[in-house]
This record gives C-alpha cells, structure tokens and sequence, in this order.
C-alpha cells in the first residue's frame, strides 16, 4: 500500500469513526447521559467549545475582513461628527478625556459635555476646552446616561453620533516625521466605515490604560483576550451582540428612527445595540478605534459593574430576544450564544455547588473521588484559553502594554472568571427580579470606576 | 411565516453546528484517544456555523442606513 493509499484509509477511517459517534450521540437517546450528567457535561465544555468558535471565526475575521477595512485620508472625511460625552462627577477624568478628543484630527467635528446634574467641577473643568469648540450642556436634574445623551440627539443635526465615556481617552493619530500618516486617531478610524451606506453603528475597540495590580492585569487580558475576540467574530457573522458604551459610533438619523436612547435599561448600549440591529441595520467592529479606560481597581466596584452588565444583558434578552420575525438574520449567532452562555451560567453555578457538596460529603466518609474527567478537560480548557488569549493578543498587537505579557495570566483567568464574573450573573439575575418592583429609570453613579483617570498609555 | 420558518431554520442549523463542536470536544477530552475524529468533528460545527452566517448576512433585510460616501 502505498503511502497515499494509507494516508486515504486513515482519513476514511476517521471519517467513519467520527459518523458513527456523531449518528450515535444524536440518534441514539437512551445514549444520552442523566438530565444532571448533561448539565453537567455543558458546564464542562462549553468555554472549551466557545473558545474554539471564537478562535475560528476571529481568525475569519482577521484574514477576510481587516485586510479590507475602508480608508480614506481624514481631509477627505465629509460626514459631521458630534462627539458626545455624558459626565456624571467626572471632574478627574474630563480633562484627560477632552484633551484626547482635540488631538483627533477628523476635520467636522464638535465635541458636546453633557454634566448630568454634577455636584463637582465637572463643568467647570470642561469650561475650560469652550475656546477650542467644546460645547458644555449642564442638566439640573437627573436623567441618567441614556438622557444625557438624548439630550444632545434632540439638538444636533450632525449626521454621526459618537458616544465616548467621561473616563476614557481615544488614541491620537500617529504621524511620521515627514508627516505621513502612519495610524488614524480613533475618530477618524471609526467614521471610515460609514463610507458603507448599509452601515449604521460601530464600535471601538476599548483597551485598559496602564495596568498596575492583579485585578486590573486581569481586566487589560479580558478586554483584548476575550472581549475583543468575541468582537471580531461577531462583525464576522454580520453584526455585534453589543456597541462598547465607552466609544461607539452610530449615524443620528438611525438613532431617531429607532426611538432614541432608552433610560428603560441599566445598559443603554446593548439595548441600543439590539434595537438597532432588529431594524434590520447592521453594526461592525472597528478595530484600529481605540479606546484607553481605567481599570475597575477595587473588587466590589468590579463586581457591580459585572452585575450591572449581567442585569442588562437579561433584561435586552427578555425585551429583544425573540428574533423570529426579525428581517436581521445575522442575529441568530448573536443570539445563540448570548441564550448558551447564560444557560451555562446557571448550569455552572449549579454544577459548582453539586460538585463542592459531593466532594465534601466524599471527604467526611473518608472516600475518595475520581476528579479524572473534570481535571481532563480543565486542562483542554485552559490550554484552549492560553491559545485564545495569544492569537487575540497578537492580532492586537498594537495594544502597547504588550499583552503577551499578560498571556501568562490566562491560566489564573478561568478563577477570575469563576470567581467573579459567575457569582456577578446570579447577582445580575437577583437585582433584575428586585428591579422589576423597585425600577430606578436608568439613573447613573459613576461607581464602576471611581475617582481614576486614564494614566498616560 | 415564511420569515420565521427561514430563522428557525437558521438556528436550527446553529444548534447542529454547537452539537457537533460540542461532540467533537467531547471526543478529545472526554473519551480522550479519539483525537482525529473529534477535530474533524469541531470542523465540520465550524464549517456549519460559516456557512449559516454567510446566508444570515446574505439574508439580512439590508435596509439602507444611510448615504454613501463618508
């Protein structure tokens, strides 16, 4: 037998033996193991599976669609940009932040501070930018980061609206010695992809400044490692489970058709994000549009923002999530695995604690325990995450804190996640369940990252 | 009707790729020898949910958001 011969054989073999198990996992029932024997298999597999998606379909993105991204030289941009900055006590950071969005070198457009009712210098410290065309609106009362910013949508006629956080800062263009351009600053990037009329809304790509600690390291791995893989392939399949609502963009005329900003959701971006793509319009992910944010530095901050965002990620599933009629059928995938990840969330939860009891009852009757599979497969999972987080740090390369560093830290990332980010989502599910008696309209503190300012990157 | 039928049928096919992705990881790290039948098996979910994306951006509505030319 020759060697292609033999390589054939083995190739059909394989088939073969991948048909026969799959016919026998999905045909045969009775196969199947118990209701908590599955939960428990989908607890236990389902990173692994997600981090191989993510991987795949990120790699899709990076070869098919980055090497195609728009680019026009900005002189030539026409579109009108308001840039908007909803503050609420961010007196620290707004400096850091206006001073970023003057350095941009997108020819039209006007930047808007909204200070939501501040009981700090806020105002005052924005005042300051008004020579440079910083517009400063002060609101008395209340209304919440989704009314800050409708605030500004009812007055302007700009055609694109970005959103940038009162904390974050957008990366300037960078420029050779002989004037060249070498990378476009983040609006000039962000504002390229609207030369698709089909385009409607993009996102940036927000990375952690300057990571100092454990915790915020952690934060900076996430952002590039998991957040933004999960933003390329998302644009891949044609839209984004979620905008950041620390920078995105989107064309003013949608926002209206759509309604405007809703302060029905503790997560106006994701609502948004949702509302816009059910219309049939289509979101994309930028990822030359960066976006510098402090880190959450304190665990009970961390765990509030998670919280929050777990709560808006169920409360946008439960209004948005029934997509049957929807003419948006690049949704289903966004879908899909919003719906598996909080399945395995509960699911992990659950298998959590089955497992901690049953270890611990197998422990006070001095028996043992076969942790074989569990720890097989924990291994598969973290090798599978450590190849995630250096495909996506490489991609993301111009992330100048050198994020291969930080791959080091995938293997501590799976007790972060459990840690953390599990615990955050049943808390998530807690306060939307209390929220639904106790509904606090949208309204903000700027708890999530309190009193830090960008460092310089 | 016929809108809906389309995506159910679309996310069946996503449920179908997941199941193969899921079976294929199965092969690897639970029945732990079978390696090459399980990749291929994470290939063929992958190549499922590649092909459905392209027809669910194929199919998407394609409402014009705005005028060309930025």
């Amino acid at each position: 037998m020759s060697a292609v011969e033999g390589l054939a054989a083995w190739c059909a073999g394989v088939v073969a033996e991948w048909w026969t198990a799959a016919l026998d996992e999905l045909l045969h029932f009775q196969s199947w193991p118990s209701f908590w024997g599955w939960v428990g298999e989908y607890a236990l597999l389902f990173p692994a599976g997600m981090c191989v998606v993510w991987m795949a379909f990120g790699l899709r993105h990076v070869l098919a669609l980055q090497p195609r991204l728009p680019w026009a030289p900005p002189e030539r941009l026409r579109l009108r940009v308001a840039v908007v900055v909803p503050a609420r006590n961010e007196e620290q950071g707004i400096e850091g932040t206006l001073a970023s969005l003057l350095e941009q070198d997108h020819p039209h457009m006007t930047v808007h501070v909204v200070c939501d009712a501040c009981t700090d210098a806020t105002a005052e410290r924005a005042r300051t930018f008004a020579g440079r065309g910083v517009v400063v609106h002060e609101l008395s009362e209340r209304r919440g980061k989704a009314g800050a910013l409708q605030y500004v949508l009812d007055r302007i006629d700009d055609e694109l609206f970005l959103v940038v956080d009162a904390d974050t800062r957008c990366e300037p263009p960078h420029r050779a010695p002989d004037g060249r351009l070498l990378a476009p600053g983040t609006v000039t990037a962000m504002v390229q992809q609207f030369a698709d009329g089909h385009i409607a809304g993009v996102t940036g790509s927000p990375r952690i400044a300057a990571p100092r600690g454990l915790l915020a390291r952690l934060q900076a791995l996430e952002y590039v490692g998991v957040i933004g893989l999960i933003k390329r392939a998302d644009s891949f399949w044609g839209g984004l489970f979620t905008v950041s609502g620390a920078g995105a963009c989107f064309r003013s005329a949608v926002l209206r058709d759509v309604g405007g900003w809703s302060s029905a959701s503790v997560t106006e971006d994701i609502e948004m994000s949702w509302r816009v793509q059910k219309a049939g319009h289509q979101l994309v992910y930028e990822p030359r549009a960066l976006f510098w944010l402090p880190a959450v530095e304190h665990l009970d901050a961390l765990w509030r923002q998670r919280t929050r965002w777990a709560r808006g990620m169920l409360e946008v599933m439960l209004r948005h999530g029934n997509i049957a009629l929807t003419g948006n059928a690049a949704l289903i995938p966004m879908a899909a695995q919003v719906l598996g990840t909080m399945i395995w969330m509960l699911f992990a939860v659950a298998t959590t604690v089955v497992w901690l009891t049953g270890i611990a009852r197998s422990l006070l009757h001095g028996q043992g325990f076969d942790g074989t599979t569990a720890l097989r497969v924990l291994v598969l999972t973290t090798a599978l995450f450590v190849c995630q987080t250096v495909l996506a740090s490489l991609w993301d390369r111009r992330d100048r804190h050198d994020t291969l560093k930080h791959g080091l830290l995938a293997f501590v990332f799976p007790l972060y996640y459990w840690g953390v980010i599990l615990p955050s989502f049943v808390l998530g599910l807690r306060a939307l369940l209390r929220g639904r008696r106790t509904r606090d309209g949208g309204l903000w503190e700027r708890t999530d990252r309190p009193g830090q300012r960008v460092s310089d990157p | 009707m016929r809108r809906a039928l389309l995506n159910f049928a679309l996310g069946a096919g996503y449920v179908l790729g997941t199941l193969f992705v899921w079976i294929g990881i199965e092969m690897v790290a639970i029945d732990g020898a079978r390696l090459a039948p399980g990749v291929l098996s994470v290939a063929v979910g992958i190549g499922c949910w590649s092909l459905l994306s392209t027809a669910g951006r194929a199919l998407r509505t394609g409402m014009h958001a705005g005028a060309d030319g930025a």
